[in-house]
Order: structure tokens, then sequence, then C-alpha cells
């Protein structure tokens, strides 16, 4: 009503068209629904998602992004990703996993003794981000992909990037998991979840749930929820189940 | 008699340019087995005693090869098999087998294809000589054996120490090649010097000249005893006389005129093309017209029950130049779609760079390697309908098309390998060269799953460390122009270098000399890292470096 009193010029026969079409588009965003929701593996996240949020979890159909909170938070963010992607991934099916020059120069590459899913593992080695969001696009429509998580540290695709990507997702209920840099926090995506990760003394992460796009009563918490264990599926499970680590004895007398 | 007129010798008659023998710089191998048949019989024969294979020949038998001792005993090959048991009573004889022995020189022939892809059988009906020939082509490939003669010795000895007689011979041109492997009879291969083939051949007998057994008669008969006398002839009377053949031969044999090779690759038996009588300048457009292409080919994949495992589209420009694109198949596929799909994919990529220039006018597709697929089973009644396809074809599909666009080096795997060293022991391979992976190596158990870092730089990076006892964990540390405070250490994990790498050579890398103490570390902001120390402090080395090796999720 308020963009109708500012411009008057709009035809009635005009706005009753742009009504339409938004309907439209509203019943196409909402028809393909995944029906299929995944919970988290982390108590306290998965009880928001159970008394909060429509479905109990994650739909499994879309893009989700996980943006590292501060530059050093990489690693953080790709490791709940590979999280993530074994608690989506179904068996029988692969997990492919596309990183940009610059991430492979930031993180390194994935080692295989450390990930769950390597016998599994189709790697893209240094591709630039459009290839990725086209190997992204191609693999969703494969059966045989159970999940696909997409690197890249330096730039965020953009928002028709983002949106094809969501789309075909969706249409197909298959996941996709963006792993980007601390400048992406920012873009604008169309994204199904958007989760901010960032690392925590004593093997944590600090997980805040951004944006979701699903209907819930209550908004996430902004502070986020953290996290400690990790469970046994998890590919990042790996320092979670060690001893603890020992305090430095230096520590003390440094501070 | 009298219309053959005496000439001068053949070299003063050259006026013309078109007798200059041209400087082609090809350089032919003959290589003639005077045994074959015998030598490769493999049912086994008393060797010290003479032994022939016989085939029956208009009612008779006759004998068709000889061993060497079978010939110092009088016998030779068209004489029949009783006047050879006249000759030696206890003769072995065995009934001779063509196509087994045509088998075995198929088989040497693409041995051959070692020291040159270009590798050709002997035309039919050239050999009034017993045994069989081979021809090579080495031009431009003699350097990578150390030269023409060691090339020759090295093919002799192979084949000596097979126990096959071998008479071989280099010159440019194949009939010089040809006459001089089977009557210059030498032990060592003739190597004949460039441009010398019309000298090299004057004084060799006419059969030297691939002529055939009516023409060798009537030489005989006029009393020409070498090329030389044949070739002081006009050639106007020699055709006359002769026939083209004679004419044509020397010609051939001296380099006047060119002889093709036609080296012994089967021709490809999955082939489709398509001629575009206007030229096609679009890409697009050409890319419409691979569809109807593919499919013909899927249909003779097909009808054959294969798949392709490598394709070849050939473009021929108007201007007759010739572009090829092939692909590699992670799956062998005879699906028309998945085809057209990634030669779209590949022109797309190429739409900047190619150069069409006038168009297209050729079209050709080949399946070059093939591999058998099991038709997919069709349920009945469902005729009509698409089928998804099974999962592991469209992975297939899936990675083909991921290679197509972004190349086989980047669409790779892990593989672990049998080390201990932390790099080591993971591989990248590209898909389509590494099987699937064995996932229950013993191996990778043996350093928990748990201790190692979910992503390793690409090679150690030298961080600046401080620590308070040269043994210990780092206290603070500059990694990438950043200061990291420690809050929590724990190791060292020891790793000592593959001591039996180094004795036994099979991989030596001078920076993994030393022992590695690596430490997992969290910082004050929470990252996590897998650094290592190279070297013991005062036993390998009194001024120890750090690398950073890993990050921990």
């Amino acid at each position: 009503m308020n963009d109708a009193k500012k411009r008057p010029q709009i035809h009635a026969l005009n706005r009753q068209k742009i009504a339409r079409l938004r309907k439209k588009i509203q019943r196409f965003e909402s028809l393909s629904q995944s029906s299929t929701h995944i919970t988290t593996g982390f108590d306290a996240i998965d009880d928001y998602f159970a008394t909060h949020v429509g479905g109990g979890g994650l739909a499994l159909g879309g893009v989700h992004e996980i943006i590292a909170a501060r530059t050093g938070d990489m690693a953080a963010a790709l490791g709940f990703a590979h999280h993530l992607a074994a608690r989506f991934r179904g068996a029988q099916t692969a997990l492919l996993y596309g990183q940009t020059h610059a991430g492979v120069r930031d993180t390194g590459q994935p080692y295989a003794p450390a990930l769950m899913a390597r016998d599994d593992l189709i790697y893209l080695d240094g591709v630039s981000l459009p290839e990725l969001m086209w190997a992204g696009e191609e693999a969703l429509s494969c059966d045989a992909i159970g999940c696909i998580i997409l690197a890249s540290t330096e730039e965020a695709p953009n928002f028709t990037f983002s949106r094809r990507l969501s789309m075909t997702a969706r249409s197909v209920d298959r996941p996709l998991i963006m792993a980007l840099g601390a400048s992406a926090a920012g873009t604008a995506s169309a994204a199904t979840s958007r989760w901010q990760v960032q690392a925590m003394r004593n093997n944590g992460w600090q997980l805040k749930l951004t944006r979701l796009r699903s209907s819930y009563r209550q908004t996430p918490p902004a502070q986020g929820w953290q996290v400690f264990a990790t469970p046994p599926q998890s590919d990042a499970a790996h320092f979670a189940k060690t001893t603890p680590l020992a305090a430095n004895k230096h520590q003390s007398a440094a501070n | 008699m009298t219309d053959l007129t005496l000439q001068e010798p053949l070299k003063t008659a050259i006026g013309d340019f078109a007798f200059k023998p041209q400087a082609t710089g090809r350089r032919i191998v003959s290589l003639w087995f005077p045994y074959w048949l015998v030598q490769s019989y493999d049912a086994g024969f008393d060797n010290t005693r003479p032994f022939v294979l016989v085939d029956k020949q208009k009612s008779t038998q006759r004998v068709v090869a000889v061993t060497p001792q079978a010939e110092a005993a009088g016998l030779h090959t068209h004489m029949s098999l009783a006047d050879a048991r006249a000759l030696v009573p206890d003769l072995q004889t065995a009934p001779v087998s063509w196509p087994a022995a045509q088998m075995k020189l198929q088989k040497t022939a693409k041995w051959l294809q070692r020291y040159t892809p270009w590798v050709g059988y002997d035309a039919p009906g050239d050999s009034p000589t017993d045994g069989f020939g081979l021809l090579l082509d080495i031009s431009g490939c003699a350097h990578l054996f150390a030269g023409e003669r060691a090339m020759l010795a090295d093919i002799q000895a192979r084949f000596q120490a097979r126990g096959i007689t071998v008479h071989a011979a280099v010159a440019g041109t194949i009939g010089a090649a040809w006459g001089l492997a089977r009557f210059r009879r030498q032990h060592q291969a003739v190597i004949l010097p460039p441009q010398q083939e019309t000298d090299a051949m004057l004084d060799l007998p006419p059969a030297a000249l691939r002529l055939t057994p009516q023409h060798l008669d009537l030489c005989r008969r006029l009393g020409l005893d070498n090329v030389a006398e044949l070739a002081k002839f006009a050639r106007p009377a020699l055709t006359r006389r002769f026939g083209p053949l004679p004419v044509m031969r020397m010609e051939q044999a001296f380099g006047h005129v060119g002889e093709a090779l036609s080296p012994c690759v089967p021709e490809p038996e999955f082939l489709v093309q398509k001629l575009l009588p206007q030229g096609i300048t679009q890409l697009p457009v050409l890319a419409d017209l691979l569809t109807p292409l593919c499919a013909h080919l899927a249909v003779k994949l097909e009808a054959a029950g294969q798949g392709a495992q490598r394709l070849d589209l050939v473009l021929t420009r108007t201007d007759n130049a010739v572009m090829a694109l092939s692909l590699r198949l992670a799956h062998p596929s005879a699906a028309p779609s998945h085809m057209t799909r990634l030669f779209a994919d590949r022109l797309e990529r190429l739409h900047s760079g190619v150069d069409i220039g006038l168009g297209v006018e050729k079209m050709l597709l080949v399946a070059s390697q093939t591999a058998p697929i099991r038709p997919p089973q069709t349920a009945m009644g469902l005729q009509g309908r698409r089928h998804a396809p099974p999962a592991a074809s469209a992975l297939a599909q899936l990675i083909d098309r991921l290679i197509g666009r972004l190349g086989s080096q980047r669409v790779v795997r892990p593989v672990v390998q049998p080390s201990y060293i932390p790099e080591r022991a993971v591989d990248f391979l590209p898909i389509l060269a590494s099987a699937a992976p064995a996932s229950a190596l013993a191996f990778d158990a043996a350093p928990s799953i748990h201790t190692r870092p979910l992503f390793m730089l690409c090679a150690p990076e030298p961080i600046e460390v401080i620590a308070e006892v040269p043994e210990g964990a780092p206290f603070r540390f500059r990694w990438r122009r950043v200061l990291h405070e420690v809050v929590a250490a724990q190791g060292p994990e020891r790793i000592s270098p593959e001591w039996w790498q180094e004795i036994f050579g099979t991989k030596s890398r001078s920076h993994n000399r030393q022992t590695r103490d690596y430490f997992r570390i969290e910082d004050n902001n929470g990252y996590r890292f897998w650094l290592y120390r190279d070297g013991l402090y005062e036993r390998e080395t009194q001024q120890p470096k750090w690398f950073m090796h890993g990050v921990f999720a």
C-alpha cells in the first residue's frame, strides 16, 4: 500500500497484474518444498528445530550456506559443511566437493585419513567460481550424488547463481552446501539456510543460524549455539574423540 | 626383341626434373623373415632333423616352407613332397596353416609399433621370394633408439632371441628397402644413406624390383641379370615389352614417384561421418548437427553391444585444415544424448578459442575405443517411458561431463597410499586413471583418523616459532604474517623418515630426511593447527625449522 501511495502513476490494472505475478512466483517457490528434514546432530540446535521450526529439521532439498565468521574460520566452516554433508548423504551416494584456487591456497586440500567420505569423494581441485557453479548444477541433477559441497573463500556467487542453484536443489530435493569466506556475510542469496561458524576454544564451534527459509515460530537465538561434542558419523568428529588437549604449561607464564 | 633399343645408362639420360629423386627424408625399414612359416610354427619339431611344411596344391602335396637344415639338404619350396622324401627319407613334415602364420605376423606387426606407429605389410603378390615381410616407416623415429644402426640392431637382436631369422634394410624408398633386405644378403642390417637408392639398386637382380614370376621369367630369357641392365632400356620400349609394372617399380624404388605405405591399423569399426556441402560457420549449428551423428553412432554401437570409451570428433574445414576433439568416457556408453552433451559442452568451451575459418565441411565421429556393455533391460509395457539411468552409470556420466569441462586433472579422488609420511599417505589421482578405491586397505587404519587434520596444505609452510625449550611445543608462532598465541598443545607425534625408501631408493625427497615432531595446537582464537618441527634438536640439527602442515576444522 505504501508503494502505491508513493508511486500513484502505477495503473490499477498493472497493480493487479503485478499482484497476480507475485502470487504466481510465490506458488512456484513453495511448490517444491522438501519433504525430508534432517537433524544436525547437535542437541541444542535440534531442540530448537524440533520445537520451533516446521518440519523439525533442515530441509534436505536446498542450498545451505555456511559462512566463516572471521578470515581464519574457513576451516571451521568447511568442517561444519562436511559434518552436515555426512548427515545429509545417504548410503551408496557420492559426495562432490569442489574448491576454488583461493580455497586450495588458503586451507589446502581435504586430507583423506580424516575424511569419512573418502571412498565416495569426487574432488574438484582448484576450479574457478563459474565452473564451480556449473559443476554444482550438473551434480544436482545426478542421482548418484548424495550431497555437494562447494567452497569459495574469496568471492560469493551472485544472486542469480544462488537462486538458480536453489531452485534446482529444491526441485530435485538434494542438498548443496556452499562454504563461503567471511566477506560473504552480507551478500544476498536465495539459500534455504545460512549459518555462521566461528571456531571456539576447547575444540568447539559457535554456530549462528542467520537465515532460515522455513516457517518458524521463534527466531533462532542471536548468540547462536556453542557445540563441542560431535556425533560419530561426522567427518569433523576426529577432534572430539581424542583426549582433551593438555593445557600448555607455558601459557600461564605468557599471560 | 629387336624393338628393345639400347640406350645410354639411365643416369645420363636423366635430363628432366621429373627424374630428380625427391628429397622426402622418408626412411623405410624392410624386414624379411625368410623362414617365417617354419619358425613361427609352434607345434614343435625336432630341431636337428630337416623339417618342411606342406600344402596340398592341385592334388599334389607340395613343400611350402623349409628349415635352414632342410635347405642345406637340398630341399626347396615348390618341390613336391614325394621328391623331397626321395632326397631326405627321414623328413619331418606338417601341414601348413596360413591363417596361423598370418595371425603371428599381425601380432608381430603390432609389437613392432614400439619402434614406430607406422607399420605395414608387404603388399600381397609382391613376394616371389619365400617368407614374409613387414615394412616400417621410421622417419623421425630412429633418434629415439640412438640412431638407425642401433635401432636395427635392436630389432634383429630381439628377433634372434626368439629364434626368428630376419634380414633388414633401411632406405629412402619402400622398393629399395625391400630389395636390399632380400638380395643384399649380409648378416648385418643394410643401411642405405639417403639419395643413394638408384646406385644401390642397379646391381641387384631383377627380382629385387617386386616383379611377378612372369616378368622374372622373361628377364631370364632375355639374359637380364640385374636392375641396371633393365634400366638401360628406353622406358616406352620396356613398357611395350613388359607392361607398366617394371617401370613403375623402378621409379618407385629410385624415389622418382611416391609410394604409400598403408599402416596395418585396423579400420575403425564405429565410424560415422557427415558431409556439409555448404560449410558450417556457426559452432552452435555444428553442435546441433552432432545430435543425429551421435544417434547414428549409438545405433552402430548398440547393434554390436559395445559402448564407447573414447570418442574422436574430426572436423575438416573447407581449407582442408583438420581439427580433432577427443573425449574419454568414465564408463563405456552408447547413450546418444550423453555423447551429444559432452561434445556440446566441449564445443561451447571452445567457442572463443576455435577458428572454424570459412566453415566446416565434414564431420567425422569415431568411437576409437570401445568395450562391451550390457544392454539395459527394458520392462515390457513401459516402452515409451524414459527410464532414469542406474546410479553407477549416472555417476559415470556426471564424471564425463565434469572431465569434459574441467579437464581430467581437476576431477580427482583421494587414494590412500602405504606411507607414514603424511603428505605421501594420500594421492589425488584422476578418476579415470584410478580404479575404485579399496576401502578396506589395511594400512589406512594405522594412523588413527582422529588425529589427522581435515585439511592439509599443499606444501608445508615455514613458520616462525618461539618455544621455551627446543624440544617442546611452540609457545607462540607467526604463520602467514599473523601471530598466534598457543593456548593448548598436544604432542609430539614423532614420525620418522621411511628408511626403507632410502635403502631401496624407491623415492627420495630431500626434505624428508629428518624426523618430524608433529603437534596439535589450539590458539587463543580457537583455531586448530597441525605443525611440526623438522629434525631432532641436537641430534639431527642445531637449528630446527618449524612448518605448518594442516588445519583442523
